[in-house]
């Protein structure tokens, strides 16, 4: 909660709260704070994408758990044979091996590619119970049988919303430990979330961006809002454009995708869809860069 | 509603097209063979692939045929067969015929020439199973 007071933009944090309270006022009446600290959890995120990468570990970490990212399905399964996971979070559609053929492998499945140096190792039992959420960006009908197929236990959709993941949480986690861990002064907690790297090239960097770049894109961001309630939507595509160029030099693939779907619905004229994206946009950047400041 | 790219660097013939394609279905426009190639990505990513591609050959960056040639590339490479591929049409200014020539190796479906007449193109839609 500290990242809020160190950067301006950071009253996103002090937002989510109340909403929390207001969906379960009979748990969070008694001890408010129950709600968002999963203190000491151990979550494995498995995911390619860096900026989800960053965002959901952001995200993760300022509830308090512990997280582990691996940049793909092989590192995925390399993770969970050497420590005990309370959660995994496994991204679909990823490079060397997708999140469905990973999840068969850690629930004791056959791999699919023998010829592939065999993946399937008795440690490997050491999650087979763990919970596997899929993360994914469209989830079509027919798409939730073949998670299950697979053996997860349930989906969550991209961009990943706090409230969404908070509930999940809530579900998946074993709340006794949490209970325990009352007990522990909540100050311990931030010594306790550290992150660790399982894999060269799953490295935590945040996008390749200078304070220059970051203030262009916040500026942009603003810029945009206020164009959009003058409804000048010639201005905003200029304005988009130079946005989607930032974030393609910064290599923040999804952030520029959406600015991309924008830019399209700005040339349609159609303004709620814009309102949405920027929306989404704004939300993915402030979320990003408050996570940034807590840790300079 | 069926999904339609129109791909035009010329903003007066990019809006027309969109204006006279809308009645068909939503019109997206980018502006060069760059962002054709990323909307057309987009699209399938997002499982909402485009029905109709409107290219126009004479573009800066990447031109037309090289934007053809890759989408066709990416079909085959996602094992999509020939009924569900995209329609598209090549759009460009008279008298380039290695051009047209080349469309056609490359399997567009039309070539329509510019100044487009309306009528024409109608045509042209009904006759590669458009509308």
């Amino acid at each position: 909660m500290t990242f809020s007071s160190q950067l301006g933009v950071g009253s996103t944090f002090s937002v989510f709260l109340p909403m929390i309270v207001t969906k379960k006022p009979g748990q969070s009446a008694r001890n408010p704070q129950e709600d968002t600290s999963f203190s000491g959890q151990q979550i494995l995120l498995v995911e390619d994408d860096r900026v989800n990468q960053i965002v959901v570990t952001k995200m993760l970490k300022s509830m308090g758990a512990v997280v582990d990212v691996a940049g793909n399905g092989v590192a995925g399964i390399d993770a969970v044979s050497k420590k005990k996971y309370d959660l995994i979070l496994m991204d679909i559609q990823m490079p060397k091996m997708d999140g469905l053929e990973a999840t068969r492998i850690i629930r004791g499945g056959q791999q699919n590619n023998p010829s592939d140096e065999n993946l399937y190792r008795p440690e490997n039992q050491l999650n087979r119970k763990t919970p596997i959420i899929a993360l994914t960006a469209f989830a079509l009908k027919g798409d939730e049988a073949s998670f299950k197929a697979s053996g997860m236990d349930g989906y969550l959709s991209k961009p990943v919303d706090r409230i969404q993941m908070q509930s999940l949480l809530k579900k998946y986690l074993d709340t006794k430990q949490q209970s325990k861990d009352q007990s522990v002064p909540l100050v311990t907690s931030s010594f306790d979330v550290q992150m660790r790297l399982m894999q060269e090239d799953a490295l935590m960097e945040p996008p390749k961006s200078t304070v220059q770049e970051r203030e262009a894109v916040t500026q942009r961001i603003d810029q945009l809002h206020q164009l959009l309630d003058q409804k000048n939507l010639e201005l905003m595509e200029v304005i988009a454009h130079q946005l989607k160029g930032i974030f393609e030099r910064m290599n923040a693939d999804e952030l520029k995708n959406l600015v991309f779907k924008m830019e399209l619905e700005i040339r349609k004229s159609r303004i709620g869809t814009v309102s949405e994206y920027l929306e989404q946009i704004a939300a993915i950047w402030f979320e990003m860069n408050a996570g940034a400041a807590g840790e300079n | 509603m069926k999904r339609i790219l129109i791909v035009e660097d010329d903003m007066v013939s990019r809006k027309f097209l969109a204006k006279f394609l809308s009645r068909y279905g939503d019109c997206d426009m980018v502006v060069d063979g760059l962002e054709a190639i990323d909307a057309y990505l987009l699209a399938s990513q997002d499982g909402q692939p485009y029905d109709l591609i409107c290219l126009d050959v004479m573009m800066p960056k990447i031109d037309g045929i090289q934007v053809l040639k890759t989408i066709r590339d990416l079909e085959r490479q996602n094992g999509i067969t020939e009924n569900e591929t995209c329609k598209i049409i090549m759009t460009t200014v008279l008298g380039e015929t290695p051009v047209v020539q080349s469309a056609f190796d490359y399997n567009c479906n039309a070539y329509a020439s510019k100044p487009l007449d309306m009528k024409k193109l109608t045509a042209v839609l009904g006759k590669i199973g458009f509308i």
